[in-house]
């Protein structure tokens, strides 16, 4: 049993992979996740929700035949946010389903962020993943980002 | 609902009964018992705190709420609820390739309006 950390990767290859036809990739990784939870609630941080929510807009966009998502989002991001509200209620009410665990981001998040910036020298947004999951002591990390594998304390779960 | 206790399980997991969990949390051998059991409804915060520490984990997995215990069937269940992917579309993902200009912090501070 570990307690683990989802990072926004795989939530996202989980909330997109197909029902009918399931990515065997996916469905390992999550075979994987939920032997290593073994009943326990995930955790994960605001950020993951700021990054599912932001990356899924844009695919969204991209379903919906804008050719260039990120532009078409940053013409206007509250009015492309704000049609994208039944989708999003739907992913927020999927993800209720899960009862994962938010981690509070407090002052020993900002500290251990900052160590982690610093050695081993993670990017800005992956130090705070990072000390999110270790302040919240969890011994995994689910990702398919690489750059977790230098954390001392965590163990990257990935696809 | 109340919670319930889930040290038996854990400790069990260690291979401990309640002798040793007392030993290695440094309590009363009756106050692990009547954890383990599940009798316990008045613990104070200095024995959770070395229970948990024990055991090696944070204090929250020492219970559960059956309402509030999430199942493997709504894992299942939530799949694609974002839509199904394109072709292809999942591939960058899982490989860790994600476009990073598709950061939104990036996004964020290099928005020019």
């Amino acid at each position: 049993m570990s307690r683990a950390y989802l990072d926004a990767n795989y939530l996202y290859a989980h909330f997109r992979d197909q029902r009918d036809n399931p990515d065997p990739r996916v469905s390992e990784w999550r075979q994987h996740v939920l032997d290593e939870l073994d009943g326990d609630p995930a955790v994960i941080s605001a950020l993951v929700i700021d990054e599912l929510a932001y990356r899924m807009i844009l695919t969204w966009l991209g379903d919906d035949g804008q050719r260039d998502p990120l532009s078409a989002f940053r013409h206007d991001p509250t009015g492309v946010t704000r049609s994208m509200r039944a989708r999003l209620e739907h992913l927020w009410a999927a993800l209720e389903l899960l009862h994962i665990e938010l981690a509070t981001t407090d002052q020993g998040v900002v500290d251990r962020a900052r160590r982690l910036l610093v050695e081993p020298g993670l990017a800005p947004r992956d130090a705070f993943h990072a000390a999110h999951a270790l302040e919240s002591r969890c011994q995994m990390i689910v990702s398919s980002d690489a750059d977790f594998d230098t954390v001392a304390g965590l163990v990257r779960l990935g696809p | 609902m109340a919670l319930k206790w889930r040290v038996g399980e854990l400790a069990a997991r260690k291979g401990w009964g309640a002798r040793q969990l007392a030993e290695h949390a440094g309590v009363d051998e009756k106050t692990a018992r009547n954890i383990i059991s599940g009798k316990a409804t008045r613990v104070d915060l200095d024995t959770i705190a070395r229970i948990s520490a024990a055991l090696g984990i944070w204090p929250g997995p020492l219970w559960t709420d059956p309402q509030f215990t999430p199942d493997r069937s709504a894992w299942v269940e939530t799949a694609g609820a974002a839509g199904p992917a394109r072709a292809g579309e999942l591939d960058a993902v899982l490989s860790g390739r994600w476009d990073e200009t598709l950061d939104p912090a990036l996004e964020r501070a290099s928005r020019s309006r």
